[in-house]
Protein backbone atom coordinates (compact mmCIF):
# COMPACT_ATOMS: atom_id res chain seq x y z
CA UNK A 1 0.00 0.00 0.00
CA UNK A 2 1.63 3.47 -0.77
CA UNK A 3 2.12 5.92 1.61
CA UNK A 4 0.99 9.21 0.07
CA UNK A 5 2.10 12.01 1.88
CA UNK A 6 0.22 16.05 1.86
CA UNK A 7 3.55 16.88 -0.07
CA UNK A 8 2.31 16.28 -4.13
CA UNK A 9 4.58 17.87 -6.70
CA UNK A 10 8.44 17.74 -7.31
CA UNK A 11 9.46 19.08 -4.26
CA UNK A 12 12.19 16.09 -3.62
CA UNK A 13 15.09 15.03 -5.22
CA UNK A 14 14.33 11.75 -6.59
CA UNK A 15 10.65 13.42 -8.25
CA UNK A 16 12.97 15.54 -9.91
CA UNK A 17 15.54 13.34 -11.13
CA UNK A 18 12.63 11.14 -12.52
CA UNK A 19 10.61 14.09 -14.63
CA UNK A 20 13.84 14.71 -16.01
CA UNK A 21 14.73 11.70 -17.00
CA UNK A 22 11.49 11.15 -18.43
CA UNK A 23 12.07 14.14 -20.41
CA UNK A 24 14.76 12.59 -21.97
CA UNK A 25 13.57 9.44 -23.42
CA UNK A 26 11.01 11.12 -24.99
CA UNK A 27 13.59 12.04 -27.67
CA UNK A 28 11.70 14.89 -28.26
CA UNK A 29 12.99 18.21 -29.28
CA UNK A 30 11.98 21.80 -27.37
CA UNK A 31 9.92 23.38 -29.29
CA UNK A 32 11.90 26.52 -30.93
CA UNK A 33 11.00 30.10 -29.82
CA UNK A 34 10.80 32.65 -32.74
CA UNK A 35 13.98 34.42 -32.27
CA UNK A 36 15.92 30.47 -31.71
CA UNK A 37 14.61 29.63 -34.64
CA UNK A 38 15.77 32.72 -36.56
CA UNK A 39 19.15 32.14 -35.31
CA UNK A 40 19.18 28.22 -36.27
CA UNK A 41 18.07 29.36 -40.07
CA UNK A 42 21.26 31.96 -39.94
CA UNK A 43 23.31 29.61 -39.00
CA UNK A 44 22.43 27.18 -41.62
CA UNK A 45 22.31 29.67 -44.28
CA UNK A 46 25.86 30.50 -43.27
CA UNK A 47 27.30 27.16 -43.14
CA UNK A 48 30.87 27.19 -41.85
CA UNK A 49 30.84 30.97 -41.71
CA UNK A 50 28.45 30.99 -38.71
CA UNK A 51 30.64 33.60 -35.96
CA UNK A 52 28.76 36.06 -33.96
CA UNK A 53 28.81 39.34 -36.36
CA UNK A 54 27.96 37.04 -39.29
CA UNK A 55 24.96 36.15 -37.50
CA UNK A 56 23.75 39.24 -36.52
CA UNK A 57 24.55 40.42 -39.85
CA UNK A 58 22.66 38.03 -41.10
CA UNK A 59 19.37 38.48 -38.97
CA UNK A 60 19.80 42.09 -39.76
CA UNK A 61 20.03 41.97 -43.41
CA UNK A 62 17.74 38.98 -44.24
CA UNK A 63 15.00 38.88 -41.27
CA UNK A 64 15.29 42.67 -40.63
CA UNK A 65 15.37 41.99 -36.93
CA UNK A 66 17.65 43.80 -34.77
CA UNK A 67 19.19 42.41 -32.27
CA UNK A 68 22.09 42.81 -29.27
CA UNK A 69 25.12 40.92 -29.82
CA UNK A 70 24.55 39.63 -25.99
CA UNK A 71 20.76 38.87 -26.73
CA UNK A 72 22.30 37.07 -29.83
CA UNK A 73 25.05 35.50 -27.44
CA UNK A 74 22.56 34.26 -25.32
CA UNK A 75 20.24 32.29 -27.90
CA UNK A 76 23.56 30.56 -29.05
CA UNK A 77 24.50 29.58 -25.58
CA UNK A 78 21.18 28.19 -24.65
CA UNK A 79 20.89 26.84 -28.28
CA UNK A 80 24.09 25.08 -27.27
CA UNK A 81 23.05 23.80 -23.58
CA UNK A 82 19.62 22.21 -25.58
CA UNK A 83 22.52 20.25 -27.84
CA UNK A 84 21.18 22.25 -31.01
CA UNK A 85 24.29 23.71 -32.02
CA UNK A 86 27.50 23.01 -31.64
CA UNK A 87 30.86 25.60 -31.09
CA UNK A 88 34.45 25.47 -32.29
CA UNK A 89 37.23 28.05 -31.45
CA UNK A 90 38.97 29.31 -34.57
CA UNK A 91 42.03 30.80 -35.07
CA UNK A 92 42.64 34.43 -33.45
CA UNK A 93 43.14 37.28 -36.16
CA UNK A 94 44.49 40.97 -35.85
CA UNK A 95 41.91 42.62 -36.85
CA UNK A 96 39.76 41.34 -33.80
CA UNK A 97 42.69 42.14 -31.75
CA UNK A 98 43.94 39.30 -31.29
CA UNK A 99 40.87 37.30 -30.51
CA UNK A 100 39.50 34.35 -31.59
CA UNK A 101 36.24 33.47 -33.25
CA UNK A 102 33.79 30.99 -32.55
CA UNK A 103 31.76 29.03 -35.20
CA UNK A 104 28.27 27.82 -34.47
CA UNK A 105 27.48 24.72 -37.07
CA UNK A 106 23.83 22.83 -36.31
CA UNK A 107 23.87 19.58 -35.28
CA UNK A 108 21.25 16.90 -36.27
CA UNK A 109 19.13 17.44 -32.63
CA UNK A 110 19.07 21.06 -34.12
CA UNK A 111 17.65 20.52 -37.85
CA UNK A 112 15.23 17.85 -36.37
CA UNK A 113 13.85 20.36 -34.20
CA UNK A 114 14.55 23.62 -37.04
CA UNK A 115 12.78 21.40 -39.31
CA UNK A 116 9.47 21.00 -36.64
CA UNK A 117 9.26 24.39 -36.02
CA UNK A 118 9.26 25.21 -39.67
CA UNK A 119 6.32 22.65 -40.46
CA UNK A 120 4.73 23.92 -38.08
CA UNK A 121 4.82 27.28 -39.18
CA UNK A 122 4.24 26.43 -42.05
CA UNK A 123 1.22 24.41 -41.50
CA UNK A 124 -0.45 26.91 -39.28
CA UNK A 125 0.40 29.87 -42.09
CA UNK A 126 -1.68 27.67 -44.53
CA UNK A 127 -4.90 29.70 -45.87
CA UNK A 128 -3.81 32.53 -43.50
CA UNK A 129 -2.99 35.48 -46.37
CA UNK A 130 -6.34 36.11 -47.21
CA UNK A 131 -7.70 36.12 -43.24
CA UNK A 132 -4.67 38.86 -43.42
CA UNK A 133 -5.80 41.00 -46.14
CA UNK A 134 -3.26 39.96 -48.43
CA UNK A 135 0.28 40.88 -49.03
CA UNK A 136 2.49 38.62 -47.13
CA UNK B 1 34.69 76.04 -20.70
CA UNK B 2 32.04 78.52 -22.19
CA UNK B 3 33.61 81.56 -19.97
CA UNK B 4 37.17 80.81 -20.76
CA UNK B 5 35.82 80.60 -25.08
CA UNK B 6 34.38 83.63 -24.56
CA UNK B 7 37.27 85.49 -22.59
CA UNK B 8 39.58 83.83 -25.40
CA UNK B 9 37.57 85.31 -28.14
CA UNK B 10 37.67 89.04 -25.97
CA UNK B 11 41.18 89.23 -26.05
CA UNK B 12 42.86 87.07 -28.61
CA UNK B 13 40.01 87.34 -31.46
CA UNK B 14 39.23 89.86 -34.03
CA UNK B 15 37.34 92.96 -33.73
CA UNK B 16 34.12 90.50 -34.97
CA UNK B 17 35.44 88.72 -32.15
CA UNK B 18 35.04 91.50 -29.67
CA UNK B 19 31.82 92.33 -30.80
CA UNK B 20 29.61 89.38 -29.98
CA UNK B 21 31.98 88.39 -27.33
CA UNK B 22 30.73 91.63 -25.75
CA UNK B 23 27.15 91.58 -26.74
CA UNK B 24 26.25 87.78 -26.20
CA UNK B 25 26.42 88.47 -22.41
CA UNK B 26 24.77 91.95 -22.68
CA UNK B 27 21.90 89.68 -24.84
CA UNK B 28 21.53 86.89 -22.42
CA UNK B 29 21.12 89.90 -19.14
CA UNK B 30 19.03 92.24 -20.88
CA UNK B 31 16.44 90.74 -22.64
CA UNK B 32 15.30 88.18 -19.52
CA UNK B 33 15.62 91.41 -17.40
CA UNK B 34 13.26 93.20 -19.99
CA UNK B 35 10.99 90.41 -19.22
CA UNK B 36 11.14 90.19 -15.44
CA UNK B 37 11.48 93.98 -14.30
CA UNK B 38 9.33 95.35 -16.74
CA UNK B 39 11.96 98.42 -18.17
CA UNK B 40 9.87 99.58 -20.90
CA UNK B 41 12.61 102.60 -20.93
CA UNK B 42 13.84 103.91 -24.88
CA UNK B 43 17.73 103.64 -24.05
CA UNK B 44 16.84 99.73 -22.46
CA UNK B 45 15.10 99.09 -25.80
CA UNK B 46 17.88 100.83 -27.66
CA UNK B 47 20.10 98.98 -26.09
CA UNK B 48 18.51 95.31 -26.17
CA UNK B 49 17.93 95.90 -30.29
CA UNK B 50 21.34 97.38 -30.85
CA UNK B 51 22.76 94.41 -29.14
CA UNK B 52 20.31 92.37 -30.63
CA UNK B 53 21.43 93.05 -34.40
CA UNK B 54 24.92 93.52 -33.58
CA UNK B 55 25.82 90.45 -31.66
CA UNK B 56 24.07 87.60 -34.26
CA UNK B 57 25.85 89.97 -36.97
CA UNK B 58 29.04 89.71 -35.45
CA UNK B 59 29.10 85.99 -34.53
CA UNK B 60 28.45 85.10 -38.43
CA UNK B 61 30.61 87.32 -39.87
CA UNK B 62 33.07 85.43 -37.48
CA UNK B 63 32.29 82.00 -37.86
CA UNK B 64 32.44 81.88 -41.64
CA UNK B 65 35.71 83.55 -41.61
CA UNK B 66 36.62 80.94 -38.75
CA UNK B 67 35.20 78.52 -40.71
CA UNK B 68 37.29 79.63 -44.32
CA UNK B 69 40.07 80.63 -42.75
CA UNK B 70 40.60 77.83 -39.58
CA UNK B 71 38.35 75.17 -39.55
CA UNK B 72 38.61 74.22 -43.74
CA UNK B 73 42.54 74.39 -44.35
CA UNK B 74 42.23 71.42 -41.04
CA UNK B 75 39.86 69.21 -42.10
CA UNK B 76 41.19 69.01 -45.64
CA UNK B 77 44.97 68.27 -44.36
CA UNK B 78 43.19 65.61 -42.26
CA UNK B 79 41.14 64.25 -44.62
CA UNK B 80 44.47 64.13 -46.98
CA UNK B 81 46.25 61.97 -44.78
CA UNK B 82 43.15 59.54 -43.16
CA UNK B 83 42.81 59.16 -47.37
CA UNK B 84 46.96 58.55 -46.84
CA UNK B 85 46.61 55.62 -44.17
CA UNK B 86 43.38 54.01 -46.13
CA UNK B 87 40.72 55.85 -43.99
CA UNK B 88 37.85 58.13 -44.79
CA UNK B 89 37.46 61.28 -43.08
CA UNK B 90 33.64 61.55 -42.94
CA UNK B 91 33.66 64.17 -39.78
CA UNK B 92 34.07 67.25 -41.98
CA UNK B 93 31.29 66.80 -43.80
CA UNK B 94 29.26 65.62 -41.36
CA UNK B 95 30.31 68.55 -38.92
CA UNK B 96 29.90 71.11 -41.44
CA UNK B 97 26.28 70.21 -41.85
CA UNK B 98 25.54 70.41 -38.14
CA UNK B 99 27.63 73.81 -38.11
CA UNK B 100 26.05 75.52 -41.25
CA UNK B 101 22.43 74.23 -39.33
CA UNK B 102 23.41 75.92 -36.04
CA UNK B 103 24.64 79.06 -38.45
CA UNK B 104 21.21 79.20 -39.47
CA UNK B 105 19.19 78.81 -36.27
CA UNK B 106 21.02 81.87 -35.08
CA UNK B 107 20.60 83.99 -38.14
CA UNK B 108 16.56 83.00 -37.51
CA UNK B 109 16.59 84.02 -34.15
CA UNK B 110 18.77 87.20 -35.26
CA UNK B 111 15.59 87.84 -37.29
CA UNK B 112 13.05 87.06 -34.64
CA UNK B 113 14.86 89.41 -32.34
CA UNK B 114 15.77 92.42 -34.58
CA UNK B 115 13.15 93.03 -36.96
CA UNK B 116 10.20 91.36 -35.41
CA UNK B 117 11.14 92.88 -32.33
CA UNK B 118 9.86 96.28 -32.61
CA UNK B 119 6.95 95.32 -34.41
CA UNK B 120 5.59 93.56 -31.60
CA UNK B 121 6.29 96.51 -29.40
CA UNK B 122 3.09 96.41 -27.57
CA UNK B 123 3.87 95.29 -24.10
CA UNK B 124 2.80 91.66 -24.55
CA UNK B 125 3.60 89.35 -22.05
CA UNK B 126 3.53 86.43 -24.84
CA UNK B 127 6.09 88.61 -26.74
CA UNK B 128 8.08 89.78 -24.43
CA UNK B 129 8.68 85.46 -23.01
CA UNK B 130 9.46 84.50 -26.81
CA UNK B 131 12.05 87.76 -26.84
CA UNK B 132 13.66 86.18 -23.77
CA UNK B 133 13.70 82.66 -24.32
CA UNK B 134 14.89 83.21 -27.81
CA UNK B 135 17.51 85.54 -26.90
CA UNK B 136 18.66 83.07 -23.83
CA UNK B 137 19.07 80.25 -26.41
CA UNK B 138 20.98 82.38 -29.02
CA UNK B 139 23.76 83.30 -26.71
CA UNK B 140 23.80 79.99 -25.04
CA UNK B 141 23.69 78.75 -28.28
CA UNK B 142 26.42 80.98 -29.54
CA UNK B 143 28.92 79.76 -27.17
CA UNK B 144 28.35 76.44 -28.10
CA UNK B 145 28.98 76.75 -31.34
CA UNK B 146 32.63 78.31 -30.25
CA UNK B 147 33.38 75.77 -27.44
CA UNK B 148 32.02 72.92 -29.98
CA UNK B 149 34.62 74.55 -33.16
CA UNK B 150 37.23 75.40 -30.99
CA UNK B 151 37.56 71.71 -29.60
CA UNK B 152 36.45 70.59 -33.00
CA UNK B 153 39.76 72.35 -34.58
CA UNK B 154 41.83 70.70 -31.24
CA UNK B 155 40.94 67.48 -31.99
CA UNK B 156 41.87 67.59 -35.42
CA UNK B 157 45.20 68.94 -34.77
CA UNK B 158 45.66 66.47 -32.37
CA UNK B 159 44.60 63.20 -34.81
CA UNK B 160 46.57 65.42 -37.69
CA UNK B 161 49.63 64.96 -35.62
CA UNK B 162 49.16 61.92 -34.54
CA UNK B 163 48.79 60.80 -38.09
CA UNK B 164 52.34 62.57 -39.03
CA UNK B 165 53.94 61.30 -35.82
CA UNK B 166 53.21 57.75 -37.10
CA UNK B 167 51.04 56.59 -34.60
CA UNK B 168 47.70 57.22 -35.06
CA UNK B 169 46.72 54.87 -37.39
CA UNK B 170 46.61 52.82 -33.98
CA UNK B 171 45.09 55.54 -32.19
CA UNK B 172 42.49 56.32 -34.41
CA UNK B 173 40.92 52.85 -34.60
CA UNK B 174 40.94 52.39 -30.68
CA UNK B 175 37.74 51.41 -29.12
CA UNK B 176 36.10 53.85 -26.29
CA UNK B 177 38.13 52.42 -23.12
CA UNK B 178 35.67 52.77 -20.30
CA UNK B 179 33.52 50.55 -22.85
CA UNK B 180 35.65 48.16 -22.84
CA UNK B 181 36.43 48.06 -19.15
CA UNK B 182 32.42 47.44 -19.27
CA UNK B 183 33.00 44.56 -20.88
CA UNK B 184 34.77 42.82 -18.25
CA UNK B 185 31.13 42.38 -16.52
CA UNK B 186 30.29 39.80 -19.56
CA UNK B 187 30.64 36.35 -18.43
CA UNK B 188 34.31 35.04 -19.22
CA UNK B 189 33.18 32.47 -21.76
CA UNK B 190 31.42 34.61 -23.61
CA UNK B 191 33.88 37.88 -23.21
CA UNK B 192 36.80 37.15 -25.99
CA UNK B 193 34.45 36.38 -28.30
CA UNK B 194 32.21 39.12 -28.16
CA UNK B 195 35.01 41.38 -27.71
CA UNK B 196 36.67 40.20 -30.44
CA UNK B 197 33.30 40.41 -32.84
CA UNK B 198 32.99 44.09 -31.58
CA UNK B 199 36.20 44.84 -32.74
CA UNK B 200 36.23 43.19 -35.67
CA UNK B 201 33.18 45.43 -36.79
CA UNK B 202 34.15 48.62 -35.44
CA UNK B 203 37.85 48.57 -37.05
CA UNK B 204 36.40 46.66 -40.25
CA UNK B 205 32.65 48.24 -41.30
CA UNK B 206 31.56 50.98 -38.69
CA UNK B 207 34.76 53.16 -38.93
CA UNK B 208 35.75 53.11 -42.45
CA UNK B 209 31.88 53.81 -43.00
CA UNK B 210 31.26 56.44 -40.76
CA UNK B 211 33.85 58.12 -38.13
CA UNK B 212 35.38 57.59 -35.17
CA UNK B 213 32.59 60.01 -33.31
CA UNK B 214 29.83 57.72 -34.81
CA UNK B 215 31.99 54.65 -34.49
CA UNK B 216 32.74 55.36 -30.89
CA UNK B 217 28.89 55.73 -30.49
CA UNK B 218 28.27 52.57 -31.80
CA UNK B 219 30.76 51.12 -29.91
CA UNK B 220 28.94 52.32 -26.71
CA UNK B 221 25.65 51.26 -27.75
CA UNK B 222 26.08 47.86 -28.63
CA UNK B 223 27.99 47.32 -24.89
CA UNK B 224 25.09 48.58 -23.49
CA UNK B 225 22.46 46.97 -25.13
CA UNK B 226 24.75 43.69 -24.76
CA UNK B 227 25.13 43.82 -21.02
CA UNK B 228 21.68 43.60 -20.35
CA UNK B 229 20.75 40.23 -21.69
CA UNK B 230 23.61 38.23 -20.78
CA UNK B 231 23.81 39.90 -17.02
CA UNK B 232 19.95 38.53 -16.61
CA UNK B 233 21.02 35.46 -18.19
CA UNK B 234 23.49 35.00 -15.85
CA UNK B 235 21.37 36.28 -12.61
CA UNK B 236 18.87 33.35 -13.82
CA UNK B 237 21.72 30.56 -13.90
CA UNK B 238 22.75 31.26 -10.64
CA UNK B 239 19.34 32.24 -9.42
CA UNK B 240 18.13 28.76 -11.02
CA UNK B 241 21.33 26.55 -9.40
CA UNK B 242 20.12 28.11 -5.94
CA UNK B 243 16.36 26.75 -6.28
CA UNK B 244 17.97 23.75 -7.49
CA UNK B 245 20.48 23.44 -4.20
CA UNK B 246 18.07 24.14 -1.69
CA UNK B 247 15.44 21.90 -2.96
CA UNK B 248 18.11 18.84 -2.93
CA UNK B 249 19.11 19.83 0.52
Amino acid sequence: MPRFSSKIGVDTPSDLFYIVSMQSRTNRPDPLGEFETLVLMAVVRLGSEAYGMRIHHELESTARRRCSLGALYTTLDRLEVKGYVASQVGEPTPERGGRAKKYFQIKAHGERALKESYAATRRMAEGIEPLLGGGL
Amino acid sequence: MSARSLWCALREGEWFDKVWAATFPAIFILYPLDFILKLHTPWFHAMMYTTGILGPAAFIVGRYRFLTREFLPVYTRLETLCERVGMRCTIRTTRMRWLVNCVMLCMAFAMLLGVAGPIFWNRNLWVDGVRALASVCLSAGAVLIQVRLYSTVKEADRLIQCLEEGRGFGELRSVPHAARFILLLIPRRHREHLIGDLEEEFSSVVLPEYGLRKARLWYWSQVLTSIWPLFWAEVRRIAGIIVLWKSVR
